[in-house]
């Protein structure tokens, strides 16, 4: 995290279950005064919005114990949506950085946001918006095609 | 950092939200992220004759739904397409045989199979493709298959399955007493094919039960087999027995109160409870719900059927339903709400309906149910609009005065000259009869209930045996050409619609008419986007709008989607109708 420092309430860092893990196995009894949690893993420009994430939503009460259809059933929340509006390196970093602090909640939506980015395009679309090299055959690509053939949409 | 760079688990997050096509597109681009999109692919494939609803792309508004399974269906249902179900079952057989040669070459994709559902009866020629399919995996020694679910008892008989060639099997169907050679197993469901059991059961069973965490009984075996199985042990199961169940199903009749007492203590950690009423005395209702009541804290889905002709009744049905909502209030922890309903024969309520019936089941739905949740909902209704259909004064006036839009002012006029030239035949009183408003909209209803599969919790709700089989008869008395006839000719005439088209313009109408009733359920009235009372608009924390009761709602298979704009402002989209705007 380049050695930088973020203040922030615990309420806040709580989104993430790693860190309220940490804060409650280090602090058994509750937390009586200022801790560092070192994450290594995180740059510090992506923390800053992790954490403007956490700060958003520290007030949400987001369901623990979703299954899976519920976690499907609902569309990106729009301010999520509106503050995943980043160049596409950075949303990988915010979702694997949600990922390693485990925040489920932002994982869900930027795989949602990702998942709407290759939504409805075809392979060389998609080739070309995620700068995937294509490293099949054309013999290959024939086969696979045919592979997956009976789940088409006609 | 690119896509691919996305560790593995995050990627498998990433396609757990898409669709099949887009699956298999982002399949087909490079090497890195082929094997994870089979995987996902080929992991839960429903093998269906219709399109289901909700492929649709309607950008920000839309849900993720149609991401948890690989359906294998026939033409997808198009405007103007032309439809027959030899087309369908001709796809779908050429579908099932292309997926059974991809994976005899790349054996590879057979583990890559968890769950196979089959909904619907199809034919020969496909019964044996799936026959085979199901040989096939079988065949693998290394295959992963856990549940090989088919809806038809007929296709069942015929798929040979064999759980001893499936050693990763969870889930048991069961049409007879014997018990497979099988571990693993934790879902059980004794279907109604299944014989009543006369005799003291296999204790095998109580070896089963102690690892189940689901246990579906049909509603006509249900007495029989719990009143054998407490027999056992000398009237006394040992609440062990029920240590892992999470869902069960509860039938409650006439007679059985006894019963229920005595086996809901056993329920211990059961949260997904379908309740099954074969009887509508409110007496017995009551004490059923009294008997439940250590339940109460722990339940987080509730499945509410109706099964018996004693709800073909306008007050009992409307005293069922404060019924219901008296016992949703005391379930703090409620997070999903299925309710389906009995539609009486020919969609039709034996006393005379009154238009005050028809607005106090509206009002229900409108402002009670809501009242009664303690947080955030999914709610399904499967078959409320073939509910309120019974209503015909009402239907006549969907039908003339409803939505204003251009489709429906196109498409329900067509109803209305249908109406007035077609006839049925009534098989109890053996005579033909005018098709009534109530007969469409409920029929109309039925089918878009059809093309819309809920997996919200299979576990505890027996959909594909039941509903499918009562969906698929009711769109076969009204749809299909030999049973219209024109009524001014002597000769049988083939009715003039197309099924399809009838199908599927017709069904958005009735989709807008159910837009209405969600409107007044989100309290969305200005615009679609506010509360229309200013009161209404803050909660008691003072700082929100007026609170969303649901995290979905699906009506009839009308799949709502629901959100707040950045301005916290809620709206509601109705997925079936975006598509075709």
């Amino acid at each position: 995290m380049n050695g930088e420092r973020f203040p922030v309430e615990p309420k806040v860092a709580e989104k993430s279950v790693l860190i309220k893990n940490m804060i409650r196995d280090l602090n058994p009894d509750g937390l009586q005064e200022d801790f560092e949690i070192p994450t290594p893993n995180v740059r510090a420009n992506v923390m800053n919005k992790v954490l403007e994430w956490c700060t958003h939503h520290k007030d949400t009460a987001f369901s623990e114990d979703d299954d899976d259809d519920a976690r499907r059933a609902s569309p990106v929340d729009e301010w999520d949506k509106n503050f995943l509006k980043v160049d596409q390196e950075m949303l990988y970093e915010i979702i694997t950085a949600a990922n390693y602090l485990n925040i489920r909640p932002l994982l869900d939506s930027g795989c949602k946001v990702v998942a709407e980015m290759i939504r409805n395009k075809s392979p060389v679309e998609l080739r070309r918006v995620f700068n995937i090299v294509n490293d099949f055959t054309p013999e290959e690509e024939l086969a696979l095609k045919k592979e997956n053939e009976w789940a088409e949409d006609r | 950092m690119q896509l691919q760079d996305l560790p593995e688990k995050v990627l498998d997050n990433v396609l757990f939200f898409l669709g099949q096509n887009d699956v298999r597109n982002l399949a087909l681009t490079n090497y890195h992220y082929y094997r994870p999109c089979q995987r996902k692919l080929y992991s839960r494939i429903v093998i269906i004759e219709d399109q289901v609803l909700g492929l649709s792309n309607i950008g920000r508004l839309m849900d993720f739904m149609h991401s948890q399974v690989t359906f294998l269906y026939g033409y997808s249902l198009k405007k103007h397409q032309a439809y027959s179900l030899t087309n369908q079952y001709k796809l779908i057989w050429a579908k099932l045989e292309a997926l059974i040669q991809s994976m005899q070459i790349n054996i590879e994709l057979i583990e890559f199979v968890k769950e196979i559902y089959i909904l619907g009866t199809f034919n020969s020629l496909i019964v044996d493709s799936l026959r085979k399919l199901v040989s096939l995996i079988q065949s693998v020694s290394s295959n992963k298959l856990q549940v090989i679910h088919a809806s038809s008892f007929e296709v069942r008989k015929n798929l040979k399955i064999d759980y001893a060639m499936l050693p990763y099997a969870t889930e048991l169907i069961i049409d007879s007493l014997n018990l497979p050679e099988t571990s693993g197993i934790t879902s059980v469901r004794i279907t109604r094919h299944c014989p009543d059991v006369v005799g003291p059961i296999d204790k095998d069973w109580l070896r089963l039960l102690k690892q189940l965490s689901s246990l579906i009984v049909s509603p006509t075996s249900f007495d029989c087999f719990f009143i054998e199985l407490l027999r056992l042990n000398n009237g006394e199961v040992h609440p062990l027995r029920f240590s892992s169940l999470l869902a069960f199903r509860l039938v409650i009749t006439k007679t059985n109160l006894a019963l229920i007492n005595k086996l809901v203590p056993l329920l211990v950690k059961v949260s997904k409870l379908e309740i099954v009423f074969r009887t509508a005395n409110f007496d017995v209702i009551e004490e059923a719900f009294t008997a439940l009541v250590p339940l109460e804290g722990r339940i987080t889905h509730l499945s509410i059927i109706q099964d018996t002709p004693e709800f073909s009744n306008h007050s009992r049905i409307e005293t069922f339903e404060l019924e219901i909502l008296n016992f949703i209030k005391s379930l703090p922890n409620l997070k999903l709400l299925y309710m389906r309903l009995w539609i009486p024969e020919e969609s039709m309520y034996r006393d005379d309906g009154v238009d005050g019936n028809y607005l106090r089941r509206l009002k229900f739905y409108r402002e009670l149910l809501p009242s009664g949740f303690h947080q955030k909902v999914t709610l399904i209704l499967p078959n409320l609009v073939s509910s309120l259909a019974s209503y015909e004064q009402a239907m006549n006036t969907v039908l003339w005065n409803g939505c204003k839009c251009q489709h429906c002012l196109n498409y329900l006029d067509y109803i209305d000259e249908y109406l007035f030239t077609h006839q049925y035949y009534n098989d109890s009183q053996d005579c033909f009869k005018d098709i009534v408003s109530s007969h469409v909209v409920s029929s109309i209803g039925q089918y878009l209930s059809q093309r819309m599969i809920v997996f919200n919790n299979p576990d505890i709700m027996d959909e594909f045996e039941d509903i499918h089989d009562h969906v698929s008869h009711r769109k076969h008395d009204h749809y299909e050409g030999d049973i219209f006839y024109d009524a001014e000719n002597e000769m049988p005439l083939r009715c003039f619609f197309d099924e399809h088209v009838f199908n599927h313009n017709y069904g958005i109408c009735i989709s807008h008419y159910v837009n209405d009733l969600v409107r007044s359920l989100l309290r969305l009235h200005r615009g679609d986007a506010e509360s229309r009372y200013i009161h209404e608009l803050e909660t008691t924390d003072g700082e929100n709008f007026h609170s969303l009761k649901f995290n979905k709602v699906i009506i009839n298979g009308i799949n709502y989607v629901l959100n707040r704009e950045l301005n916290n402002t809620a709206f509601y989209v109705n997925v079936h109708d975006a598509d075709n705007i």
